[in-house]
């Protein structure tokens, strides 16, 4: 497995921060919290 | 036959959980319509139902009125509306009983206002085209819904009750300008599909851009994930109304078993589309390493199983929507559908259609059709077709080879 560079970094960090709001998103619409 | 490979293995076991899911999500009651006539009529002693209406008797068994409710379509489901009508003719109350929709649509027709304004009208002359449902722009289906829910129970009520024949507004075939350009993009599609090089390039283009003003901006109608849950739940919404969806969802399935690849999301989608806009303007093309973008993709397929089944068990197909689609192209959303959009936007100026290949629960859907569609063409031909990694499928490097991409 190559190292890691910057920019691998920065779109795993975006990666992981979009997984996160998504399901923070599912997870308002099933519980109905505002 | 042959055994199938072990992602569609992972998918017939999934399949299997959210079939239990949905005949959980359909074993549990049915809606409780007497409490809602109750709260319609206080002080009501007992409640019959005869004739398709509820006959609500007050003390010494006096009639006070009655009350029907007949379903209507709405965006995520079916919409049920208690319409309550007094011995004098007069609209006594209105209460929803269920609806399915999203919660920042359904909070957009501002139902409470409406059936406020037409209680207390006359059955027979009820306003029913009252500005707050009828007239919000990207969630007119939900409005309609209410209008034609409350207008079917009151024309119930009215020919039960006081054999008055109330006409419903005939529901024509509607074939308009969404329908005619949907069937013009997959047209483009497979013109593009078959060329090379600049010209299925601009072609592409000039689809997408088409898909990005009409799908997205103006009528709001991609393919979302509640769409296809509320498909998938048999809530099959009405052709004569909504041909759109069926048109989207037929062009993106025949496309993906003729094509290989589905043109939808190449030709069509305005989230696609936005994105590739946003890329145009940023340049940047990082490349991720195979195994970030396996385990995003693994990510994504476990996001979209988890919607499915929570959609499933709860039968609220509209709940299952992630997108950020309607924060873009309706301008409606909350502070965290915004902030998703806000991610995605900004990740295209870096990363190639970032929802695309990671996030959009399309990608999965389609993988699940070409992996069971190469399974299929494989044990048919006694070889199994060679079933493409999923680290290899998301730069769409088909059509890189064929200058597709920019």
């Amino acid at each position: 497995m190559r190292r890691l560079r910057i920019a691998d970094w920065t779109a795993l960090f975006l990666g992981l921060l979009t997984f996160g709001v998504i399901v923070a998103v599912l997870a308002q619409n099933f519980l109905g919290i505002e | 036959m042959k055994k199938p490979p072990a992602r569609l293995l992972r998918v017939l076991f999934a399949s299997v959980l959210l079939v239990g899911a949905l005949a959980y999500g359909r074993t549990r009651s049915a809606p409780d319509l007497i409490t809602p006539v109750e709260e319609i009529f206080p002080g009501s002693q007992r409640i019959e139902f005869q004739r398709g209406i509820h006959y609500v008797y007050g003390g010494a068994g006096a009639l006070m009125g009655w009350a029907g409710a007949e379903e209507a379509n709405g965006y995520g489901g079916p919409m049920l509306l208690v319409v309550g009508v007094d011995t004098l003719g007069q609209v006594a109350g209105v209460r929803v009983v269920q609806q399915r929709e999203t919660p920042v649509f359904w909070r957009m027709v501002r139902a409470p206002e409406y059936l406020r304004a037409i209680s207390g009208s006359r059955f027979d002359s009820i306003d029913y085209e009252y500005q707050s449902v009828v007239a919000v722009t990207g969630a007119t289906i939900s409005g309609d819904a209410i209008v034609e829910s409350v207008r079917s129970s009151v024309a119930r009520v009215a020919e039960v009750a006081f054999d008055v024949q109330l006409p419903l507004p005939p529901k024509p075939f509607e074939f308009g300008f969404l329908e005619l350009t949907i069937l013009v993009l997959f047209a483009v599609g497979i013109v593009g599909h078959r060329l090379r090089g600049p010209i299925r390039r601009r072609l592409r283009w000039a689809g997408q851009l088409v898909g990005l003003l009409v799908l997205g901006f103006w009528e709001n109608s991609p393919i979302t994930l509640a769409k296809i849950t509320a498909f998938l739940t048999g809530y099959l919404p009405d052709p004569r109304t909504g041909l759109a969806i069926y048109l989207l969802l037929g062009g993106f399935l025949l496309t993906s078993i003729f094509y290989g690849r589905n043109l939808y999301c190449l030709y069509a989608c305005p989230f696609g589309a936005a994105q590739r806009v946003v890329g145009a303007i940023g340049g940047f093309r990082l490349k991720l390493p195979p195994w970030v973008v396996r385990l995003m993709e693994g990510a994504r397929n476990v996001v979209v199983f988890a919607a499915l089944f929570m959609a499933f068990i709860t039968l609220q197909p509209a709940l299952a929507s992630y997108e950020p689609f309607a924060a873009l192209f309706a301008l409606h959303g909350t502070t965290l559908q915004w902030f998703l959009l806000f991610i995605v936007l900004t990740g295209s100026l870096l990363i190639q259609t970032p929802w695309c290949n990671f996030f959009c629960p399309m990608r999965t859907f389609e993988l699940v059709v070409l992996d069971t569609k190469r399974w299929w063409q494989g044990s048919r031909k006694g070889s199994p077709g060679p079933v493409k990694k999923a680290s290899k499928a998301w730069t769409g490097a088909r059509d890189q080879k064929g200058g597709s991409e920019q």
